[in-house]
Parts: structure tokens; sequence; C-alpha cells
């Protein structure tokens, strides 16, 4: 009885160990894409079919802290377009409607490109789990770890992410939706100057002939007044000067 | 009058892009295959924007209609001893709701044509407040010139709106006064069920209102919408409203089934109308490109004989829409 007691006690204090692990690993390689918390990111989106180049689309994207997101479409096709994103509340604003429509989480994923995918730059606040093995992946010693979402309204349900052994800089991960199904496969490339990641490859597991490369053009450290964060305001169309 | 000032105004405005802040344009060409006969449009829309100054102009060649010049919006908003205000013509789409909004008090969008113009905005004074909670109100002096004309957009009226987030709900109100409608006030909301499942409603009371084509009007009427929308992972939406409408005294039930897909957008919907027997489907296909938007459909009616659907000279209507979009500026 009393080793049983031991041993409940050793496996709750590895587990609190290990816990704490992944949350600093997750917060190193967050750091890797988003070095700041509150910042404007410009994105270019380029989507591929069967290997040729088929689309390109623009976007800015305002993050500030507490989960909030402002993605402004910047494409002529999707001029005037914007998504807010609110911890796990999510607002689409059309040129021509002029008001803000809530969607659920699941529209959130629709479209061109997901907007899941281009607002949401961290794993930390919203991901937990464990370190599963270590593997090779292009000749880079990676951790791999299982992680599961904590919070309501994320994109994926769960992740299988590979980060470096050497700096937890993120290699790739294995993005799987809430029915359990593997949506996407995603890589990382890494800015040769700042060691940043500079974009990151998605290949589309669902439509298997789509690529879809998101680039971070240029992130700099800004910060929009709270306002913008309010739906309604978003309808007076106002103007964010890059 | 309005024309030659937009025309003027367009033809500043091209004159002035090479300084402009943002201006984009778009040209949409729109024929349609009618049975009884064909009808074709184009329109050439510039939106321009510098600092709280917009602009946003239509020129229409319709088959069906005399050429014209729509003035959609000129506006100018600006912030005042703290305070949020416009000034001008502005577009006031409000509501929730697809196929009908009965809190869309201002601009009473009509959702079910086949081609969806941009809409036309009222020329007002307005007012917004935006709480730190994240609710929003807005206040509106509409035709302070005072409008006194039987269409809806020229009358002279005061408007309230109020957005709130409640919990996980999207909280929306209205009220309007106006001579010929007296007090309309309504409340709405959208409730997001879970990842895949969101519901919304919303009602409105009148206490004076109008049956579509004629002037005669009624006392105390409520219109109301009720609807749910469910998507799936790989792009499948499927939408169910059904609502009720006091101009039109009708019932209408809408179901819509579309699919967010690769290459291509596809959606169906069918409206009935049960007190009458008749339906509408429409089937239509979309595609993207970088510059460019290209949408096919087709509609048919049916049902009872004596239905509103099946009173109209056709039975079925092909339509296709090509928009190429620049954006110049900045």
């Amino acid at each position: 009885m009393f080793n049983l007691l031991i041993l409940l006690l050793l496996t709750g204090i590895t587990a609190t160990v290990q816990a704490a692990d992944i949350q600093t690993i997750l917060k190193q390689a967050d750091n890797y894409r988003l070095p700041q918390d509150t910042v404007q990111v410009e994105t270019s989106v380029a989507l591929y079919k069967k290997g040729k180049l088929d689309k390109e689309r623009q976007y800015s994207v305002y993050i500030k802290p507490g989960r909030r997101s402002l993605v402004i479409f910047n494409s002529a096709v999707e001029r005037g377009q914007k998504v807010l994103m609110l911890d796990d509340k999510f607002w689409m604003i059309m040129p021509k409607s002029r008001r803000p429509i809530r969607i659920t989480p699941m529209q959130k994923l629709l479209g061109e490109a997901s907007t899941g995918d281009i607002a949401t730059m961290t794993w930390s606040e919203d991901y937990d789990g464990k370190i599963s093995k270590k593997v090779v992946i292009n000749q880079i010693p990676c951790l791999k770890l299982d992680l599961h979402s904590i919070r309501k309204g994320t994109t994926y349900a769960r992740i299988e992410l590979y980060v470096a052994q050497d700096g937890f800089w993120p290699v790739a991960a294995n993005l799987y939706v809430a029915s359990g199904k593997l949506a996407k496969r995603a890589y990382f490339s890494l800015d040769d100057v700042n060691g940043r990641v500079s974009a990151m490859t998605l290949f589309d597991k669902i439509q298997r002939q789509r690529k879809t490369v998101i680039r971070y053009l240029s992130m700099t450290a800004r910060e929009i007044p709270d306002k913008f964060y309010n739906p309604m305001y978003l309808v007076r169309n106002p103007v964010l000067v890059k | 009058m309005s024309s030659t000032i937009s025309i003027t105004l367009l033809l500043l405005l091209a004159t002035l892009s090479t300084q402009a802040d943002e201006l984009t344009t778009t040209l949409r060409l729109i024929p349609e295959y009618h049975q009884a006969e064909s009808r074709s449009r184009q329109e050439l829309e510039a939106r321009y924007q510098k600092g709280g100054f917009n602009v946003l102009a239509t020129g229409v060649m319709d088959t069906q209609f005399d050429n014209e010049v729509i003035l959609n919006e000129l506006y100018y908003d600006t912030v005042i001893a703290n305070q949020e205000m416009s000034f001008g013509k502005k577009i006031m789409s409000w509501g929730v709701g697809y196929g009908y909004r009965p809190l869309d008090v201002l601009e009473q969008e009509d959702r079910r044509l086949l081609y969806s113009p941009t809409l036309e905005g009222v020329p007002l004074i307005a007012w917004d407040y935006f709480s730190e909670g994240g609710s929003a109100f807005t206040l509106a002096y509409i035709n302070p010139l005072g409008g006194q004309d039987n269409d809806r957009l020229d009358q002279e009226s005061l408007a309230l709106k109020y957005y709130g987030l409640w919990d996980n709900t999207d909280i929306h109100a209205v009220a309007r006064f106006s001579r010929q409608n007296k007090l309309e006030t309504g409340i709405g909301f959208i409730h997001i069920i879970n990842e895949n499942l969101e519901w919304h409603g919303s009602a409105l009371y009148q206490h004076r209102y109008y049956k579509r084509l004629t002037s005669k009007p009624f006392d105390k009427g409520i219109n109301a919408i009720l609807g749910l929308s469910w998507t799936h992972s790989n792009g499948t939406s499927l939408l169910g409203e059904f609502w009720f409408d006091n101009a039109a005294n009708q019932q209408n039930l809408l179901l819509r089934l579309s699919n967010d897909g690769d290459s291509v957008d596809t959606a169906l919907d069918w409206l009935y109308t049960p007190q009458d027997g008749g339906w509408m489907l429409t089937a239509s296909i979309k595609h993207e490109r970088n510059r460019q938007k290209l949408e096919l459909g087709v509609r048919t009616f049916g049902g009872s004989a004596d239905s509103a659907f099946r009173a109209g000279l056709d039975d079925f209507v092909v339509y296709l829409s090509w928009e190429i979009a620049f954006v110049l500026g900045k």
C-alpha cells in the first residue's frame, strides 16, 4: 500500500515535470514563429495544385495577447474582407454585406486559405501533451510531441509536432481535425539571417493534390487600439496604414 | 442630378488615382438568359478611400433599364470630441439571417434576387459608440433633409441599433421611427452551439406596415425568422431557415446545400412558400482566380399552378457572372 502511494506520488511528480517541459518546449517553438505577442504580420499565401501555382493571396494579420487576431484580406478579389478572432469566437466581414457575420469554428476553415492557419501562430496557450519519442526528420534529430487542444475553437483538435532536439525549433507537424482525420502535414522553413520561421508549407491530406505555402514576409511590433477587435467597429471600414 | 455628381466624382477619382490612398475597381458582366427574353447587365464599380473619406459608385448598363451611375456611398467617418461620427450617404445593413433579415430596417435588401447588386446607402448623420466590453450602439438620423417618399430609402427616420456579445451569443436589437411606419422595433440572436452548428433568429414588430406592391397601410405586424446551419470539415454546409414576411403576407422555407470545394464552390437553394405551394430552385457553381470570379447558375420555378413563383413569365433562367477586380494605390 505504502509502495503504491510512493509510486502514485512519483508518477504525479513525473507527469508535472513533463507537463512543465512540454509548455517550455512549446513556448520556445512559438518564439521561432511569433517572437512578440503584439505584432503585425504581412503574409502571402500561394496555393499549388498538382505542383503548379494556382492562386496567390495576401493578408495582414494583427495579433494581440488574449488570443485576439484580426485578418485583413488584401488581394483584389477578396478586398474588404476581414476575419476577427476573439478567443474561440469568430466573425467575418464581407465588403458587400457591411455587417459582422458570426461564424462557427468550422466555417473559419473554409475559403481559399484556412484563416485559422494564418491567424494563429502559437501552440503554447492552446495545446498540451507529452513527448512521445525521438525521431529523425529530414536528417534533423527531433522530439515528437503528441499534443491535444486544451481550448475551444482551436483549428486542430490534435497535433503531432516535431521540434528539433537542439533548440526546439519547429520542423514538421501533422494536424488532425476534431473527427480524428489527418487534415494537413506542415513543414517549417527557417530564415538564414534571423533564424525565425519564414514559411510554413502545408500538404492537404483531404484534398491530396493541394499544397499551400504560407510565407511570413514581415513582422513588426505594432499595437492597434482595442476597438479594432470589436466586430461592429470593423464595419466602419477603418484604415490601417501599413 | 445625383448621376451628374457621381460621374464627376468618378472622373475626379480617375485623375486622382495615382495619389489615391486606395482605389478598387471591379468590372462585372452578368448576362442572363430568360425563357421570355434575354437580359444583360454590365457594371463598373469604383471604391475610393482616403482616411475617413469613402466613395462607392457604380456605372450600370442594363438592357432592361436606362444606363445610370449610382452613387452607392459618399461619406466621411471622423472622431469629434472622442465620439465616432459619420456624415453622408452610407450603406447600413443590419440584422441576422441568410435568406431574409427582419432587422434590416434601413436597407431592406431583397435576398431572393438572382444577382444581388451592391446596396445603395442612405443619407445620414450617425453616432457610433463602442464599449470596452465589446458592445456597440449606433444612433442615426436618416434623410435629415426630410424625405417624404414612399420609397423606404428616401424616408426621414431615426434609427437605433445595439450589438452585444452575451456569453457565446451575438445579440442584435434595432428600433426605427418614421412618419410612414411609426415605431418598428426588433431583436435577434446568433448562437454557436458547437464547432459545426449555429442557430439564429430575429423578430421585428411594426406599428404600421405596407403590403408589397400596394400603398395601403396595415396596423401591428410581425416579421420573424428562425434558422440553423451546419458545416462539415469537408466544406459541405446545410442551412435551413423559416420566416414570415408581413409585406408579402407569405411564409417561406429555405433549404440550402453548399460545398466549399478545392477549385469550385457549389450551392443548391430551394425556397418553398407553403401557403400557395410554389417553389424556386437555384443551382450555382463559382470559381475564383487571382483577380477574377466566375459564377454560373440556373433557376427554375415550380409547384402549384396559381402560386406566386409560377405566376412569373419564366419557367427557368440561366445566368453567368464574370467579375474582375483591380486595386490601385497604397
